[in-house]
């Protein structure tokens, strides 16, 4: 089945870039002064901000297809394609933890951001190497980062969100100049391998940028991050044995409850309908409208998900950026690494406007809108890369 | 009302989601239609958009045929 352009089409909108070339993001593309990767100093007229200096992504090498799930799971691959998008994901081998591939992805962004001056890590995750302690400062030194705070954050599929949001308080508030923020998660520890719903759906990667302070209205500046959560909603995405609420000790937990589960249906409607109105307010504060954006960056959930968020946002369909086909839904990593694949396949451009949304387990859901910089091809093979998906975004 | 509800059913699932026309049965349950768990619910986000008329995912699934999704569509619209 094919569902090219479902209901969105001819809406009469401008293509990604036509704006770019009219030249309405003409102040945004102007390279920042001497190129240096920091600017302390004050400039009037211009509000101090995070702003996106590297990007870095990994994933494992390791690939799981659809055709292998259906060695043992009742399905095929035509089943989990038309009903997720996904058709291949990456899945770590037994010693990996979700370290390592935040540790590649760090160190990938400063590589790109072509510095290791770091003041603080964040690292946003839900499948940490252990329950305690944090996994963040194992990152930090493992990057060679010496002694800087570093702390893990846990928003399940919106952690990157809410970890962009921290790290721009830091930077905007003067606290720290340069933010590392990792999301990462290797969801493959947690799944029940018989179930066919998330393992369709799951994959492990780590996706990562590197903050520095700059201005407002410069490339990569970050904007206003919406968030928001509904406790109410915690038993939809859930591990529900493992924490002080259903503890191990003593009292063996049901097998069942030790293992990621999801009611689908009902995440599908909050999931839209909560990164549609989050993703409306953001452009509403920037006094923008949907015909501004030139690429939406959306958590790689599922692509019915993505479809659905595009249609009721009025978003032309080929500005959605997808590799959730070729790495499945990562969680945490989605939209870092979603940005990293985007920016080394040229799908994303420096100066062109990006939406990212995304909603998660809590339940949480968030979204921003910033310029794309102008970054250093990336030194790295791409998750994906533009010859193995050929044109189409799969929606 | 100039949206004609139950042309614009059957145009999305036939052109949208590739659901052979003569497999539509408005009055059938939807578990003997060739449905996945997500297609109603994108239906009706699709209605919702082109409509502005919300179905919620309880009233979608207590319809429990196309018809009775009808029914709650033109409720919906009507109020």
């Amino acid at each position: 089945m094919r569902v090219v352009g479902r209901g969105v089409r001819g809406r009469g909108r401008t293509r990604a870039g036509d704006a770019f070339r009219q030249g309405v993001w003409s102040t945004h593309r102007r390279r920042s002064g001497t190129g240096a990767l920091v600017s302390r100093g004050p400039e009037t007229g211009r509000r101090r901000s995070s702003v996106i200096a590297g990007v870095g992504a990994s994933v494992p090498s390791a690939m799981l297809t659809n055709n292998d799930l259906a060695t043992w799971l009742e399905t095929d691959d035509q089943w989990i394609r038309s009903r997720t998008g996904v058709v291949e994901r990456r899945i770590s081998a037994p010693e990996r933890a979700t370290s390592d591939l935040a540790v590649e992805a760090g160190a990938q962004a400063l590589e790109s951001a072509g510095t290791a001056d770091v003041d603080v890590v964040v690292l946003a995750t839900t499948t940490p190497d252990r329950p305690c302690p944090a996994t963040a400062p194992e990152v930090a030194a493992a990057l060679g980062l010496g002694t800087v705070p570093a702390f893990d954050l846990a928003a399940v599929c919106s952690g990157f969100l809410y970890a962009l949001s921290v790290a721009a308080g830091y930077i905007e508030s003067g606290r720290a100049h340069t933010v590392l923020v990792i999301a990462a998660d290797t969801f493959s520890t947690i799944l029940d391998r018989d179930d066919r719903a998330t393992m369709s759906v799951f994959g492990d990667g780590a996706g990562a940028v590197l903050l520095r302070a700059g201005f407002s209205n410069e490339p990569g500046a970050v904007g206003h991050v919406d968030l928001g959560s509904d406790g109410s909603l915690r038993d939809l995405i859930t591990v529900p044995a493992g924490g002080s609420r259903q503890r191990g000790l003593g009292v063996a937990a049901a097998e069942d409850d030790m293992y990621f589960r999801m009611e689908g249906r009902t995440v599908f409607m909050h999931a839209v309908e909560r990164m549609t109105s989050s993703a409306q307010s953001v452009l509403a504060r920037g006094g923008l409208t949907v015909a501004d954006i030139d690429r939406f960056v959306g958590h790689q959930a599922n692509i019915r998900i993505l479809r659905a968020v595009a249609l009721q946002l009025g978003l032309d369909v080929d500005r959605v950026v997808v590799n959730l086909d070729q790495v499945g839904n990562t969680a945490a990593a989605s939209i870092p690494l979603a940005l990293r694949d985007g920016h080394a396949r040229g799908e994303i451009r420096a100066g062109e406007r990006v939406l990212l949304s995304a909603f998660g387990g809590g339940a949480t859901w968030g979204s921003t809108i910033l310029i794309w910089p102008e970054l250093p091809p990336q030194q790295g093979e791409a998750a994906v890369t533009k010859s193995d998906r050929g044109d189409s975004n799969g929606i | 009302m100039a949206f004609d509800i139950r042309t614009r059913v059957v145009e999305v699932l036939v052109d949208d989601f590739g659901v052979p026309r003569d497999e539509i049965s408005f009055t059938a349950p939807y578990d003997q239609l060739s449905f996945d768990s997500l297609m109603l619910l994108e239906l009706a986000l699709i209605l919702k958009a082109e409509s502005g008329v919300a179905l919620s995912e309880k009233e979608i699934g207590d319809a429990a045929t196309l018809d009775g999704f009808v029914d709650v569509f033109l409720q919906r619209s009507a109020a």
